[in-house]
């Protein structure tokens, strides 16, 4: 029994409605006679508080409101890969023929197409026995994506028959049977899924392969793990969102999910121009055949912007469950968060700090708990892992306020941007004494057994230098740089290096956009070795400024730019010539 | 702005601040435009904050100065707030409320546009591309303005914001493109002498 109800109150987004007993909570209705989407947020008595995903401008009490039945889920199946939806998964692309440039209301549309044939291979065979996460067979979605077309998770399972043979089949069509108990539930490429509900997982890992995102500044001094959570807030102007559209474009991730919410419209566009032109730096194909987009940009309705970032997670869990290393990318979680306060103040709840509502701390960590590397349900045995990064845009760049202080608790990988370096032109402005990561120890080994034993003994010399330099730098505030002595000169130089060599990417230039991890190491280690060579050297009376002018410096310093990942036996030549340079100097023997 | 048409009540529940609330409405719309009339016949416009329960929360856009609860009509004209357009409005000068300044009739219109407008759908969008020329050489030079972007202008009190904007609105223009190109300047909460500085910094520009 659906529920149909009047409208009896507007203002704004929420609308509240009677004769809504039958109405549960969650459920997606349609309101008024333009058929707007909505979602049920409270019941009293009769009377359902419904938020309204968009505009409501015109809406009359006394239209009729009536229940769909199901809470608000998305659509899933192949075709997601390469769409661009809005925050209830419409594709955006098919509202711009429904209603041209602006987006129309009313209007409704199939998160896929569903008439697209797929060339479907079965990987189970009449007779079997499957359970919920099964795979029964594949598609290929895009280039770059095999599609696994699962029992669903609230799927009873059950005995497989009429199972299709290999062949091209549309979404519609009915690939299997799962008989069960006497009753046949059909079996189709696409299963709806509710977007506040977590997808079922088999077991949860201990998050220990980094996600390699290229990025010199995050890879190796602040490390995010695959299936791990991290944050990056920052005051407006500090370059979130280059740096977010980075991770986005170079991690090393099989699905890529963008969240644009609440931001400019511009930004969204510029990731539709890009990304096809863009090619994976490890297969070769564009990026846009790995990428879901979702947006709600700052002038679409609010109430779409708080399930928006539901709607990019469930997805990404999909793909999760595929045995897909996904990240998740949410630009920004304070526009969401303003949602939240938005619509509580509308529903006239007390407010806690600045005016958010008092369960904004259990939203966002119920929404980062969703990330994590997992063994999938069903067979065959699939491990995938959603990781979560959040954009927070402090007013102000106040780290203090509610949002950012919250998110903190929830995220292991901190990455601070900060104004000043942004305003000197040091990007990613990502702050070396501010961030921080909980991963390090965890993906310590994943380093020393795919690159080099040494890299945690490495990174955190260069941490090291960068740490002594930051105390250094309040005495020569104070004194000026002649007062230090020779050795901690060389300190300030080496993290001059540590700091244009290596944190400093530009992600404009075709070289330094994307560091591999091997480059990363050989770059770090060189500079960690010119510290030691240069200490051994002054040691032994060589003059600080002989070491400074070293010809050798320049190149380190342009190595970045200047050597391209495959041309790795050029690093070692800049070694060899460092050394060389070191002893002609000094006659220092080099001991490595 | 026609305010043609519509239904009146004369019930008025409450007046605080900008918001009047009318009792006993039926059949009025979020967002709808409403006219109040003053006891003295005086019209404002306002429109509709909240609706439900026979109650309509009405914020006056023009002050509830004078108004009282006996005596005042609030009539819902049974659409939300338009603003008549066509080629007409350039050159012209319009109050907050879209009704002309400048001593001249109302533009005739092509359409009637919802100033509450509908969201630009983001895959339909350009990226921005091409340069809009100043004429300021530090904008052009080192923080270029571009043609569907937005660039807003901090500044604090004292400062010479006003004569910034002015300048661009005069000079502004896309170069290398025949494409239609129209300035419209909004003046929120400036003082009379600013927007007479406004309107003659603009007025003497289309002269030249």
């Amino acid at each position: 029994m659906t529920a149909q109800g009047r409208i009896v109150w507007v203002s704004g987004p929420a609308v509240r409605a009677d004769g809504m007993a039958d109405a549960k909570m969650y459920e997606t209705v349609t309101v008024g006679n333009s058929k707007l989407v909505g979602e049920v947020i409270r019941l009293t008595g009769d009377v359902a508080f419904i938020q309204v995903y968009e505009s409501t401008s015109g809406l009359k009490p006394g239209e009729p409101v009536v229940g769909t039945g199901n809470p608000l889920s998305v659509l899933l199946g192949p075709g997601i890969i390469g769409q661009l939806y809005d925050g209830i998964q419409r594709p955006l692309k098919e509202l711009s023929k429904a209603s041209g440039s602006f987006i129309g209301r009313g209007i409704t549309t199939t998160p896929v197409d569903m008439v697209k044939t797929y060339h479907f291979v079965p990987t189970a065979s009449n007779g079997d026995e499957v359970l919920p996460g099964n795979v029964i067979g594949t598609v290929q979605e895009t280039d770059l994506i095999e599609h696994s077309i699962m029992v669903p998770p609230n799927h009873p399972g059950g005995k497989i028959s009429n199972l299709v043979s290999e062949g091209d089949y549309n979404l519609e069509t009915e690939l299997a049977t799962v008989e069960k108990d006497g009753q046949n539930v059909p079996l189709k490429m696409y299963h709806k899924w509710p977007v506040r509900k977590p997808r079922p997982y088999n077991t949860r890992y201990d998050a220990t392969v980094p996600l390699l995102t290229g990025q010199r500044v995050i890879d190796t001094f602040f490390p995010i793990a695959k299936g791990g959570t991290g944050s990056i807030p920052g005051a407006f102007g500090t370059g979130k969102t280059v740096t977010l559209h980075q991770i986005a474009k170079w991690a090393d991730s099989q699905v890529v999910v963008y969240i644009g919410c609440g931001e400019r419209g511009n930004e969204m566009t510029e990731v539709l121009v890009e990304f096809p032109h863009l090619k994976d730096p490890r297969s070769g194909k564009p990026l846009m055949d790995r990428t879901v987009l979702v947006a709600n940009t700052s002038n679409m309705p609010v109430a779409a912007r708080e399930a928006s970032i539901y709607t990019g997670v469930t997805i990404a869990e999909y793909y999760r469950d595929m045995g897909k290393d996904v990240v998740l990318v949410a630009d920004s979680t304070s526009r969401w968060a303003e949602a939240l306060r938005e619509m509580s103040g509308r529903l006239e709840e007390m407010p806690a700090e600045e005016g958010y509502p008092s369960y904004l701390a259990s939203r966002l960590a119920e929404f980062y708990e969703r990330a994590g590397r997992v063994r999938a349900a069903g067979s065959p045995d699939r491990d995938g892992s959603v990781t979560l990064i959040g954009a927070v845009s402090p007013s102000g760049g106040d780290f203090t306020e509610p949002v950012t202080t919250h998110t903190m608790r929830f995220i292991k990988t901190f990455w601070a941007l900060d104004a000043k370096l942004a305003y000197s032109r040091h990007y990613p402005s990502i702050n070396w004494m501010n961030s921080y990561s909980g991963y390090l120890g965890d993906i310590a080994k994943w380093w020393g057994e795919n690159i080099s034993e040494d890299w945690f003994g490495i990174r955190n010399e260069a941490y090291g230098i960068l740490q002594r330099e930051d105390t250094l730098k309040e005495i020569v505030k104070l004194l000026g740089p002649d007062a230090l002595p020779d050795e901690e000169k060389l300190i300030l130089e080496i993290a001059r290096m540590v700091k244009i060599g290596l944190l400093q990417q530009n992600s404009f230039d075709d070289v330094d956009t994307y560091c591999s991890p091997e480059k990363q190491f050989k770059l770090l280690k060189l500079v960690v070795d010119f510290y030691k060579l240069g200490q051994q050297s002054l040691k032994e009376g060589t003059p600080l400024a002989s070491i400074r002018e070293l010809p050798v410096v320049t190149s380190l310093l342009k190595a970045r730019m200047d050597i391209k990942d495959d041309e790795m036996p050029k690093l070692d030549q800049l070694e060899n010539d460092m050394k060389e340079q070191f002893k002609n100097i000094s006659g220092v023997k080099v001991t490595n | 702005m026609t305010t043609e048409g519509g239904v009146q009540y004369s019930k008025i529940a409450e007046i605080k601040g900008p918001l009047v609330v009318v009792d006993d409405v039926d059949n009025a719309a979020f967002d709808e435009l409403v006219e109040v009339e003053t006891n003295d016949g005086e019209r404002r416009l306002g429109k509709v904050l909240e609706v439900g329960n026979g109650k309509a929360i009405v914020q006056v856009f023009e002050g509830t100065t004078g108004l009282s609860i006996s005596g005042t009509n609030a009539k819902f004209v049974g659409k939300v707030m338009e603003m008549p357009v066509s080629k007409e409005v350039l050159g012209r000068v319009f109050d907050g409320l879209g009704r002309p300044k400048d001593g001249l009739p109302d533009p005739i219109a092509d359409k009637f546009i919802d100033i509450n407008g509908e969201p630009m759908n983001p895959e339909q969008r350009e990226y921005p591309k091409d340069f809009i020329q100043t004429g300021v050489s530090v904008i052009d030079g080192l923080i270029t303005l571009v043609r569907g972007q937005k660039l807003p202008i901090f500044s604090g009190s004292g400062m010479s914001h006003n004569l910034l904007a002015a300048q661009i609105a005069r000079q502004a223009s896309v170069v290398g493109t025949n494409d239609d190109f129209a300035v419209v300047f909004a003046a929120i909460g400036v003082q009379y002498s600013e927007a007479e500085y406004f309107r003659r910094s603009l007025n003497w520009c289309a002269i030249q």
